[in-house]
């Protein structure tokens, strides 16, 4: 079993490392043409294979439900002597710090005030809008994102701990299916799995950056356009996330990530309590009510008869891609932390829990927004749409100590991105040593500083929509290994598992 | 048990009809002073306020005494004439007035500690020209006959308006008086010669930018006008701790701080309750809480410093303040407005059609970067020389609006398609001084008809204006339209003058290829700035400037690429890849489906072993 995976990473290492260096080069020097043929590139695929996006990720969905109701819900992954090697909320913390992190800071005020001034369904700026904003939002940052992280780490997780393959994407491929395209295929599972794994963070890094960039001058008045601030902070995080990559998975990350989720907890404690708490409350429950009412509709409407499908292209399929581009990296980490658990279990802690607290942080955040709008002094719609990243310090003000959330809300976004590359130099050690599902030290800080070197490199190219399309250059074809992987889980559940067996 | 005392005194405490309304006649003043009531109002009494507005002083008067209203600020002046009381000989003063409204149930509280008195107002340049000093001496000015520009109100104003003002100086009206709200059009009114005096208001926020002479009341006709808070007795009695707070109003406001915040509304567009709260902070009056410092961020309007666009900056920003109720306004001065606008330094940029535009490589290009959103007003080019001479209007040495001014591209673009290269660049007022000096021969000056620069400069009347040439390529100044001024529109200006006109215009960022699906998601808070106006937003803003223009098409505008572009993708191809993907996937979804149901005897075996 050893030996295939072997000759694989020796094939897919004198692949990979040309390709990254082109597009690394091609970001860099040639920002303009890489974010060019990106959006093309995204853009065709949106137009044309909309409804295949749309339904892959409800897909997936429905899928993790199915497994987790069907009679293959009780099955571990691992064997049956196998026990979760972390405590559920640590579990938790840590598989939220790494699929949401910073974007649910900067966007928590700002998309459902986006969606209120404007989004298909509704009136621009009335209550009604006001429903759906929070119900679009929700649909965004909910199930369907942890739908397709669930399915990714579920089938890895599901070979890896039950089938003792390496821990690589390409093993459930080599594991299921026969052929003498098997090989080749999942060797370059593998490759893009790698690069989409780097860019992926590489990019999340330069744009993390970027954003506490944005943040600190607005709160302590840094100039935003600083390059030396954005070295610095640069420097600053790769220190950080070096030493706790140095620590094992336990020290580092566990701790990170349950500071980073009980800062998150607070944070939100207190915003709720210091706005209009009640208000706030009613519009989570009413919130919870339209999304749950609504999610079929939401989740299989492309609106081919009018002019809304421009927006479906910008937010719900751009949302839907960028969980996929972040897949295998989040994937592969969640999977690692979840050998254990059941199935059942697996897809009720991925699903449900970080979907219900990413829905009250849209309640409560975005409620505060609206309130504002509704009943209150208003003027954040209008500062949206000067600056995503002002509303939400313009929220801030609005409440008491607006000085102190903006010092933790910043805190949170570097935890939240030393918690992101940490994983990454992780998962990245993990798939470069065949697998292992402990990487050698030395690896992962190679990994580290290698991640550190291209980010800067991408923030001193300073073209934001070169690192934008370079973060998401391997969700597309990553889409179809996604596909390829279920195909694998379903027919090697059915095989190992024929119903007459129970 | 305590807790039921404790809940029952909260909920008998906000039982009670503890509503303030305060009133307010209409005018700038009084909407700060309306608001400033009402802050100090609910900050220091824990009742809550509301604004009423009564159209006038009489009704104001009738709301006070019939309970509509429960305080306002009135004036000494304006509460004497107006209550039908006679106080004789004795001069008008609060103790006077005081007493005279015990009766009514009435009470003036302490003066604020400004006098808002009536200022009949002169061009300075006039006024010395003439040795008019005092509203006496206005008679010898044409035989007692005045052209009079003044607010609708003074017209009515029984003891103190118009006609008595008149009747007392031994003055008769030429013509119909001019009504004209706006203070600062009226004094122009005076400046281009329309009328030969205004009626202003001492505290006039824009009269600190004016040069005027306010004529002496040697009859003493005005009594003074000191501002103090009215309220009625039975209102301050039953509101606990109202005269308490209105008493810190005492000698709050003087003349300066009262121009400074009318200037904030009228010139500068701040919404009342903004420089409201500011100034009772700023002033101590109400404590300060502690997050105050960025409570609403403003809305930015860019102007150019090298720009003069004068009223029409307060256009543009009482426009914004009209559509962004709920910020403030404010605007900057900056090197550029367009890329100030780009990199989010500001919202919005004021400038004039000329900004959009630039020659590069001997080409005129649009700059596609911003688009227009509202038509703020227009300016036009006037050649400017020495009066009588023959020489053609742009012979000789010819300068331009100080380098970098959107006046001063307008007008070497228009030079330039006439082969002429101007002389020289600096602004417009040294320009004047250069030509009524003779150092240069003409002067080309981008200003709105009737500006108050070059109507002081033909005032003398060694200047005039002259038409702009005849200029063939009108394509080289796309953004010109030919105008007319009409005769009269400066002093000493006898026939209509032919020229070319361009529009000012609130620009925002433009609609771009920035929807690209690459440019949301989540982490696409970097960047997401300078996001075009809503087409709300920008329709909003032409209604509120008053200008019903819209802009010219030849500008890229929020106008003409509504609604959205449609996609001009050559259909075939895009037909051709789509459906080969389509295809594809197909094929994939058909592999996989076969992938998964495929039976494979000789390797189960083998996967079978392998599995536990």
């Amino acid at each position: 079993m050893a030996d295939r995976p072997k000759q694989g990473r020796i094939n897919l290492f004198s692949v990979i490392a040309p390709v990254c260096a082109i597009i690394a080069a091609a970001g860099i020097f040639l920002p303009n043409l890489l974010s060019d043929a990106a959006a093309w590139m995204t853009g065709t695929s949106f137009r044309a294979l909309d409804w295949f996006f749309m339904a892959t990720t409800t897909g997936f969905l429905v899928l993790g439900v199915w497994l987790a109701l069907s009679r293959f819900g009780n099955l571990k992954l691992g064997g049956p002597e196998d026990e979760p090697e972390f405590s559920t909320v640590s579990w938790l913390s840590m598989l939220f710090a790494a699929g949401m992190g910073v974007g649910i800071m900067f966007w928590g005020v700002a998309e459902p005030l986006t969606h209120f001034s404007g989004a298909p369904g509704s009136d621009p700026g009335t209550v009604l809008a006001a429903r759906r904003a929070l119900v679009i939002t929700s649909f965004h940052w909910g199930l369907h994102a942890w739908g397709v992280y669930a399915i990714a780490a579920l089938v890895l997780g599901y070979f890896a701990f039950r089938k003792n393959t390496p821990y690589l994407p390409g093993s459930p491929i080599r594991s299921a299916f026969r052929g003498r395209w098997v090989n080749t295929v999942a060797t370059v599972a593998d490759g893009i799995a790698v690069l989409a794994v780097v860019f992926g963070v590489a990019g999340a890094i330069t744009m993390g950056i970027f954003q506490l960039r944005a943040g600190l001058s607005v709160v302590a008045g840094i100039d935003a356009n600083s390059m030396g601030v954005a070295v610095a902070l640069l420097v600053v995080i790769v220190v950080a996330y070096m030493t706790s990559a140095a620590t094992s998975l336990d020290k580092g990350i566990k701790i990170l990530s349950n500071i980073n989720l009980s800062l998150a907890i607070l944070l939100l404690l207190f915003v709720l309590l210091a706005g209009p708490t009640a208000y706030l409350l009613r519009t989570f429950v009413t919130s919870v009510g339209d999304y749950v009412a609504g999610i079929v509709s939401l989740s299989l409407r492309l609106y081919p008869y009018g002019a809304d499908h421009k927006w479906l292209e910008g937010w719900t399929l751009t949302y839907f891609i960028w969980w996929i581009a972040w897949a295998p990296f989040v994937g592969v980490f969640i999977a690692r932390i979840s050998k254990g658990r059941t199935i059942r279990e697996f897809v009720i802690g991925v699903l449900i829990v970080p979907t219900a607290f990413s829905l009250l942080w849209f309640a409560v955040f975005g409620g505060v927004g609206l309130h504002e709008e509704l009943v209150g002094a208003g003027g954040l719609t209008s500062i949206v749409r000067e600056d995503v990243t002002l509303a939400l310090y313009a929220m801030f003000d609005r409440l008491p100590l607006s000085g102190v959330l903006g010092v933790v809300s910043l805190i949170l976004v570097f935890i939240f991105l030393i918690t992101s590359a940490d994983s990454a130099t992780f998962v990245l050690g993990m798939l470069t040593s065949r697998g292992s599902i402990d990487p050698p030290r030395r690896r992962k800080l190679v990994w580290g500083i290698s991640l550190g070197l291209l980010g800067g490199a991408l923030m001193i190219s300073g073209n934001i929509d070169a690192v934008r399309a370079i973060s998401i250059i391997g969700a597309i074809p990553f889409t179809f290994i996604l596909l390829m992987h279920v195909a694998a889980l379903i027919r090697t559940l059915w095989r190992d598992h024929p119903k007459e067996d129970e | 048990m305590r807790r039921a005392v404790a809940l029952l005194a909260v909920v008998a405490a906000c039982s009670g009809p503890s509503e303030i309304r305060v009133g307010k006649k209409a005018f700038a003043e009084q909407d700060v002073l309306a608001e400033v009531l009402v802050q100090v109002i609910e900050s220091k009494t824990g009742h809550s306020a509301r604004v009423v507005p009564c159209v006038d002083t009489f009704g104001c008067q009738q709301a006070l005494r019939a309970g509509q209203i429960d305080v306002m600020v009135e004036y000494t002046g304006t509460g004497y004439f107006y209550s039908g009381i006679e106080l004789g000989d004795a001069p008008v003063t609060l103790a006077a007035l005081r007493e005279a409204y015990k009766p009514m149930g009435l009470e003036w509280l302490e003066p604020i500690g400004f006098d808002n008195s009536y200022v009949v107002a002169m061009p300075s340049t006039r006024s010395t020209s003439a040795s008019v000093r005092s509203i006496a001496d206005v008679q010898l000015v044409a035989n007692g006959q005045v052209r009079v520009a003044c607010p609708g109100s003074y017209l009515q104003r029984p003891r103190d308006g118009l006609a008595s003002l008149l009747d007392r100086h031994g003055l008769r009206l030429l013509g119909d008086p001019l009504i004209i709200e706006d203070p600062s059009e009226r004094l122009d009114a005076t400046r281009n010669g329309r009328a030969d005096i205004a009626i202003v208001y001492a505290t006039d926020g824009v009269l600190s930018g004016y040069e005027y002479t306010a004529l002496d009341d040697t009859l003493d006709f005005f009594p003074p006008y000191e501002a103090a808070v009215l309220a009625r007795s039975e209102s301050l009695d039953a509101q606990s701790g109202l005269r308490e707070a209105l008493a810190t109003l005492a000698n709050a406001i003087d003349n300066d701080a009262m121009q400074r915040l009318n200037y904030g509304v009228e010139v500068e567009g701040w919404q009342p309750q903004v420089l409201a709260r500011r100034y009772l902070r700023e002033s101590n009056i109400v404590p300060r809480p502690e997050v105050s410092r960025r409570k609403v961020r403003p809305v930015r309007i860019a102007v150019a410093s090298t720009d003069r666009f004068d009223d029409q900056k307060s256009r543009a920003a009482r426009a914004t303040n009209v559509v962004y109720a709920d910020r403030p306004v404010d605007l900057v001065s900056v090197e550029d407005p367009i890329r100030s606008v780009l990199d989010g330094g500001a919202r919005l940029a004021l400038i004039g059609a000329e900004r959009f535009f630039f020659v590069q490589g001997g080409e005129l290009q649009r700059d596609r970067r911003v688009e227009a959103v509202a038509v703020v007003g227009r300016r036009a080019l006037h050649v400017l020389r020495r009066s009588g001479e023959s020489a053609a209007p742009l012979s000789g040495r010819v300068g331009v609006g100080v380098s970098g001014s959107g006046g001063a591209r307008a007008a070497s673009a228009m030079l330039n398609v006439l082969g002429i290269e101007p002389d020289v660049y600096t602004p417009d007022a040294t320009l004047v001084e250069l030509v009524a000096t003779g150092k240069l021969d003409a002067a080309v000056i981008m200003a709105r008809p009737g500006d108050a620069v070059l109507a002081d400069a033909l005032e003398t009347g060694s200047l005039e204006l002259r038409a702009v040439p005849e200029v063939n390529r009108r394509d080289l100044l796309p953004y010109m339209r030919q105008v007319r001024l009409p005769a009269n529109t400066y002093p000493r200006q006898d026939s209509a003058i032919d020229t070319l006109s361009a529009q000012v215009l609130l620009a925002g960022p433009a609609r771009d290829s920035r929807d690209t699906p690459l440019a949301s998601g989540p982490v696409a808070t970097v960047g997401r700035k300078a996001a075009p106006l809503a087409v709300s937003e920008a329709t909003a803003l032409s209604k509120a400037t008053g200008i019903a223009e819209a802009p010219d098409p030849v500008l890229p505008s929020a106008w003409t690429s509504w609604p959205d572009r449609a996609e001009d993708d050559s259909e075939t191809d895009t037909a051709v890849i789509d459906t080969l993907l389509n295809f594809v996937v197909l094929v994939f979804l058909a592999w996989l489906f076969a992938l998964i149901v495929q039976r494979e005897p000789q390797h189960d075996d083998k996967a079978k072993d392998s599995s536990r």
